[in-house]
């Protein structure tokens, strides 16, 4: 059900590149991963663990130290999208999918954990997030030095 | 203050209209000045500015086209003969290329001479971008036609229908070197241009002439390049019979449009109507191909949200409740987004729609269809036979949770301003300098909340610093209002020469501008940009073309922070400090005001549009800043990149 919501995107232009790593298997703690080409030309990896049930971009931002400002704020901002005053088709609806931040050694992270098995819900709330997280959290002025020096953002770049 | 009479009073009446002030008027009009006296005041008897009594003259002389009786036509004639039939609008030009500007001039098409080719050409991408007609650009041989080349480049991102001329030495000469100025144009535009000619037979000057109209008039526009050699611009022409494919413009090209299939339409009215929060992508073809009022129908009809996008602005008003332009954070609710007439496709990712958001692209050459951006529906059409067929397919419905949805979201980026400009006037006040968004909301509330008809002023932006802010606060409430001067290609400098050419369009009143002739045009621009294009305040001030130019000073190029903790780099990227763009302006024939305060910007801009719309004087404004103000760790909220599409939007 992942797989076939990412090749989706793939198919429809979102990722402009896309594979699978890995699929779920003994040697791999039944974990699956897939790897897109994505915002700002980066390569994402997504892994997925569906025992567990949950789906995990290990590094969405480099070098945010999690004592910073940014960090806090961004956990905020990840917050803000289960709320309540949001429209019902732009809220992620905690009774179907959860999603969290994590920082290890300033490399953010998102995980979706679903639950009664809403794969294609929570794949689809993940990637909406990141995509927002992408052009709309980092749009605020707070960040642009940020990018500039971490995704070596310029006008010829934009 | 000068020789030169304004003779139309048509437009000096019209032009009190525009100004609903007149209990200020008589003070400011003393406190004004011209100028020419201010500066002569400061000089002892250095003589003043003033317009030779030639350039009155010669504009008031009557066309004289060539004929092929006597000694005929030159191929230059006959090329202007055409121009003139095919109505081109304009043409902005650095003498160079005599024979055929001259020839252009003499047959009745409105021309303009002015400082820098390079300028010119932005001049005429600028007229363009505010009427959707063809204009030309002109130069000289090798280094006019070169200094051309940044807003060439410009004009082709912006698909704007622009004629580049140029002359091109002699054939005879060829590989020679002969005297100077030699070079093969053609493979220098080569990616910038829709078509281009160097035009080798003198007999098929008309003919080529034909190729050139018949690009830029047709499909997609963009620039057409024709260079001219002198066997071509002089050979003589006393039979029409020896020019080749003679003929009118009937034969040689068609207004036929493509109409879009009874399928096509069927299911894109299918998709619509089963979308919840259908948004249209209203791209500069609606602009181009007339289709605003046919777009505002079926919006209306259906209740379909829409955001402009493209190098002009105001093709759907931004204070119309279905507008989305400035509901940034409602976009990435909408469920469907119908793409027309954009003509520079952007990718996923790049405009801020949701992943999931289906597409519909309605453009009027197949081959552009599910470039960049995969598609649910691609329709082959005009913009107008379009949406005229869709606001007929389409039933009516009401889409009050998605309307409420977009104000909410428009409140959001209202309030988001209002918090940065508050920001900005803390830091304004704490160092005696202008903050951009202070210099934005200003510009805004004298355009827009004061005595001024808002639709009135075509304002346009660029510059890094100073344009991302002035693109929030900027608005369009009719077609041809908002010119994006970086549009696309992103170049630094032309905005001051676009908005002049703009501002001969308005001057001219042609197409949207007639309601609005005469009226000033605004431009915010930088201290970085205006180094490109400063000299044309002397073009402005020959031809009485009223602009006032906000530059936002703040001693460096906008991307200062690359040279942040690299070594031996940041001398490249400051200019001398509190250097004086307004004493530049009266050093040529413009006004000039110097602001470190919203209260001093506020009076400038006052007394700049009176001087604007009473005398046809243009101003500089020059804005001190602190180059520090773009750094949001130092200066909250420092650079906000724009959303796409909507206003600010730079891009697609």
């Amino acid at each position: 059900m992942v797989a076939a919501v990412l090749e989706d995107y793939a198919k429809r232009g979102i990722f402009r590149g896309f594979s699978q790593g890995s699929k779920p298997g003994p040697g791999r703690r039944g974990c699956a991963s897939f790897k897109m080409l994505w915002h700002r030309d980066r390569f994402f990896e997504l892994i997925l663990d569906p025992k567990r049930g949950t789906m995990r971009f290990p590094l969405v931002l480099p070098e945010v130290p999690a004592n910073s400002s940014m960090y806090r704020e961004f956990q905020e901002f990840v917050e803000s999208r289960h709320s309540d005053s949001l429209p019902e088709h732009r809220r992620i609806d905690r009774a179907k999918a959860d999603i969290s931040t994590g920082n290890r050694q300033g490399a953010v992270s998102l995980t979706a954990t679903v639950k009664n098995d809403e794969f294609e819900y929570g794949t689809r709330k993940l990637i909406n997030l990141v995509h927002e997280v992408f052009l709309d959290f980092l749009y605020d002025g707070r960040y642009y030095e940020y990018m500039v020096e971490k995704f070596d953002l310029d006008p010829d770049k934009m | 203050m000068d020789d030169q009479t304004v003779k139309n009073s048509d437009m000096q009446t019209s032009r009190r209209k525009f100004l609903k002030t007149p209990a200020a008027a008589g003070a400011a009009a003393v406190a004004i000045g011209a100028p020419g006296a201010l500066f002569a005041a400061t000089q002892g008897s250095i003589p003043s500015i003033r317009i030779p009594k030639e350039i009155s003259a010669t504009l008031s002389e009557p066309p004289k086209a060539g004929t092929f009786e006597g000694k005929g036509m030159t191929g230059a004639e006959v090329f202007a003969k055409l121009c003139k039939e095919e109505e081109l609008a304009a043409m902005f030009c650095c003498p160079g290329n005599y024979t055929v500007i001259n020839a252009i001039a003499a047959a009745g098409v409105p021309t303009y001479g002015g400082r820098t080719e390079g300028a010119m050409c932005a001049a005429a991408d600028g007229f363009s971008r505010v009427t959707g007609e063809v204009t030309a650009c002109s130069g000289t041989e090798g280094p006019g036609f070169t200094h051309m080349i940044m807003n060439i480049a410009s004009a082709n991102s912006a698909r704007t229908p622009l004629l580049v001329l140029a002359s091109n030495m002699q054939i005879a000469g060829d590989d020679r070197e002969a005297f100077i100025q030699t070079g093969y144009q053609q493979p220098i535009t080569t990616g910038m241009k829709k078509y281009g000619k160097r035009l080798i037979a003198p007999n098929r000057v008309y003919e080529y002439g034909t190729y050139a109209f018949r690009n830029l008039k047709s499909g997609v526009p963009g620039p057409v390049h024709l260079d001219f050699p002198g066997e071509v611009a002089r050979a003589r022409f006393t039979d029409p019979a020896t020019l080749t494919d003679f003929y009118s413009s009937a034969k040689y090209r068609t207004d036929s449009r493509p109409h879009p299939s009874s399928k096509d339409v069927e299911k894109a009215a299918d998709m619509i109507s089963k979308a919840e929060r259908p948004i249209i992508v209203a791209g500069q073809g609606v602009f181009q191909r007339k289709a605003t009022d046919a777009l505002k129908e079926v919006a209306e009809k259906n209740d379909i949200a829409v955001v402009t996008s493209g190098p002009m602005r105001g093709h759907f008003p931004d204070d119309h409740r279905l507008s989305a332009s400035l509901s940034p954070d409602g976009l990435m609710s909408a469920d469907l987004v119908v793409f027309i007439g954009q003509y520079c496709m952007p990718s996923p990712g790049e405009y801020r729609f949701s992943p999931d958001v289906k597409t519909i692209r309605v453009h009027p050459v197949q081959e552009d269809l599910g470039r960049n951006w995969p598609l649910e529906l691609g329709v082959v059409s005009d913009e107008k036979f379009f949406v005229e067929a869709l606001a007929n397919k389409l039933a009516g419905k009401k889409r009050e949770a998605w309307v409420s949805e977009l104000a909410a979201a428009r409140k959001k980026f209202e309030t988001t301003n209002l918090d940065h400009y508050q920001l900005g006037l803390k830091h304004s006040q704490a160092t005696d300098h202008i903050h951009p968004a202070v210099m934005g909301k200003e510009v805004h509330d004298f355009l827009y909340k004061g005595d001024i008809d808002p639709k009135q002023t075509v304002t346009g932006s660029g510059g890094w610093t100073s344009g991302i802010y002035a693109g929030r606060w900027l608005r369009s409430f009719r077609p041809g209002q908002g010119v994006a001067c970086g549009y696309q290609y992103g170049a630094i400098g032309p905005d001051l020469a676009m908005m002049i050419g703009a501002g001969a369009a308005v001057q001219r009143g042609v197409g949207p501008q007639a309601p609005y002739k005469g009226a000033p045009v605004l431009v915010i621009t930088s201290d970085a940009g205006i180094a490109y294009s400063m000299f044309e305040l002397d073009t402005a001030a020959k031809y009485k073309i009223p602009v006032i130019a906000v530059v936002y000073n703040n001693n460096s190029w906008g991307m200062w922070p690359s040279a942040v903790g690299s070594a031996r780099s940041m001398h490249m990227y400051l200019f001398q400090e509190n250097l004086r763009y307004d004493k530049m302006a009266e050093g040529l024939g413009a006004r000039g005001e110097y602001v470190r305060t919203p209260d001093e910007l506020r009076e400038a801009l006052k007394r700049s549009y009176q001087a604007a719309s009473r005398e046809t004087m243009s101003t500089l404004i020059n804005v001190q800043a602190l180059k520090e103000f773009t750094s949001g760790k130092d200066y909250a909220p420092g650079i906000a990149l724009p959303p796409e599409p909507g206003v600010g939007a730079f891009a697609h």
